[in-house]
């Protein structure tokens, strides 16, 4: 097929769209919804596993030790720890340094301090382990009966609090993953079975006009792309509002969003520089999708009414 | 160059609105199919522009038998065989010109092909001062004749005209009988389907009568019969 023949098959094409501009807009706003859901699943999807990535690195186990443990004891630990392999960072924090940091973040807590006129916090190793999996490893090596007479009575280490916001967030992941494949795919129907029903409506529209082109000897191509043509106009169409759509729900909506997934409103705002920088990847994966769907279901309609 | 042999077309197992019809049609000739409603013209019309395909038989066009033909070779052979029809079949919202040149654009023609073709065409029908109107604007008679334009602009060997008088007031039937008979003298085979007594009896051409899907009559100087 010629260049010529390709502009003349797009000429019908947006001419149709044009024509047809209330069907147009129905199919572009399908498109669009579609779109939408599935960019802002996987958007919710992408922030959550980062977070949780996040998290586990920074989150760690912090091992507290009984007020009166030696130092040199916990050194020997300290020392112990830093020959395995998944350990990527030992730091003791000592009683004063703990005391140094509350103060700093809770100043409110220094008259309580000069009350009691000891220093009541342990002191505590800071353990980066890194595959985050190996925690627990690293939580029996210090459980070992070596160390135990060393470790706080109360709490001994931060291992539940950690498994417990991971684990959290994890369920939550799974919950978004879930129900984000299940409302796109829903969402992916409808736009099908309405893209298909709006092609086969201007089909039925212009079946005078397909009529001609048959009569004067237009190929099956020529009679059949146009709507083709016509198809992908709603997915790109659908996929400028659908990346627009994004883009201001993230930068209006971050603190809305963040309170509804329990996340911090930076990673929010992370996510939205993230689509801001990489904005024309969303709009061609959108495009991807759209075009897909759309150019096929024209394509089956005008196959079954042609 | 045109040839039915033996051609039925059955819808469903009841009607048979063609049965057994056989005849010729030479290079050169200009040949009125007659008949009452529901005697089969119209069906021999749809089956030579390969609209529909027969129960049985051969239609041989120019030494090719078109019911073999493939879907991919369906636009080219209509492009040999032009149509026009009782209703026109115009696009309203286009121009007399772009009518014409629509039929080129879909054949894939170059625009300075189109350029050259459209006035030359709309020249031949008498319609180069009407070429900016749209359809609308224009009489009964002055639409068929850019319908008839459109047909001819691949220059086809075949023109089959389907009742093109049906709708026209006398003065415009003659017009179109007249540029029917222009276009024939060049050598283009014309087929009339027609039921204008009037239109039969008075061109003393050659006339095919259907009657019940048979061919009743064919006689090379024919009249009305029915």
């Amino acid at each position: 097929m010629s260049f010529l023949s390709l502009f003349r098959i797009a000429k019908l094409g947006f001419q149709s769209f044009i024509r047809n501009r209330l069907l147009s807009v129905a199919a572009i706003l399908v498109m669009t919804t579609t779109l939408l859901i599935i960019y802002i699943f996987a958007v919710l999807n992408l922030g959550l596993s980062q977070f949780t990535n996040t998290l586990q690195g920074t989150i760690d186990l912090v091992v507290y030790f009984k007020t009166d443990a030696l130092e040199a004891d916990i050194s020997a630990l300290k020392q112990r720890l830093s020959t395995d392999g998944s350990v990527k960072l030992v730091t003791l924090v000592s009683k004063e340094e703990a005391l140094a940091r509350l103060l700093k973040d809770h100043p409110e807590q220094k008259r309580t301090y000069d009350a009691v006129g000891t220093n009541p916090l342990p002191p505590s190793l800071e353990i980066k382990v890194d595959p985050p999996r190996d925690i627990a490893r690293v939580r029996d090596i210090v459980n070992s009966p070596e160390y135990l007479p060393l470790l706080s009575d109360k709490k001994s280490d931060s291992y539940a609090d950690t498994k417990d916001t991971i684990d959290k967030l994890l369920g939550f992941i799974k919950f978004v993953k879930t129900t984000g494949i299940a409302t796109s795919v829903f969402f992916v129907l409808v736009s099908f079975l309405v893209v298909f029903n709006t092609v086969k409506l201007t089909t039925f529209t212009r079946r005078e006009e397909i009529e001609i082109m048959r009569l004067v000897g237009a190929t099956e191509s020529f009679v059949r792309l146009p709507f083709v043509f016509e198809g992908s106009l709603y997915a790109f169409f659908g996929s400028i509002l659908a990346t627009g759509g994004l883009v201001l729900i993230l930068h209006s909506f971050a603190n809305s969003i963040a309170g509804v997934i329990q996340m911090p409103v930076a990673s929010v705002d992370k996510m939205a520089q993230l689509v801001d920088v990489k904005v024309w990847l969303v709009f061609l994966a959108g495009l991807g999708i759209s075009g897909l769907i759309s150019t096929t279901c024209s394509y089956l309609a005008v196959r079954r009414s042609l | 160059m045109i040839a039915f042999k033996n051609v039925s077309k059955e819808y469903g197992k009841s009607i048979r609105a063609l049965d057994n019809v056989s005849f010729g049609i030479e290079r050169g000739e200009f040949v009125t199919l007659v008949g009452p409603s529901g005697a089969g013209k119209s069906t021999l019309i749809r089956l030579l522009t390969r609209e529909e395909l027969p129960s049985s038989g051969e239609i041989i066009v120019a030494g090719r038998d078109i019911v073999k033909l493939r879907p991919k070779e369906l636009p080219y052979f209509r492009r040999k065989v032009g149509v026009i029809f009782q209703d026109f079949k115009l696009l309203p919202q286009k121009s007399v010109a772009e009518n014409v040149a629509y039929a080129l654009e879909v054949s894939d023609a170059p625009p300075d092909e189109i350029k050259r073709k459209v006035p030359l065409i709309l020249d031949l029908v008498g319609l180069s001062h009407r070429m900016q109107n749209l359809p609308g604007e224009l009489s009964g008679g002055e639409r068929q004749r850019v319908s008839i334009a459109r047909a001819l602009v691949h220059t086809p060997k075949i023109l089959i005209a389907d009742e093109p008088t049906g709708n026209l007031d006398p003065v415009s039937t003659w017009e179109i009988i007249e540029l029917l008979f222009k276009i024939n003298k060049r050598g283009t085979i014309v087929v009339l389907a027609t039921h204008d007594r009037e239109v039969v009896n008075t061109l003393k051409k050659r006339v095919v009568t259907l009657k019940d899907g048979k061919v009743m009559s064919d006689q090379e100087r024919g009249t009305y019969l029915l």
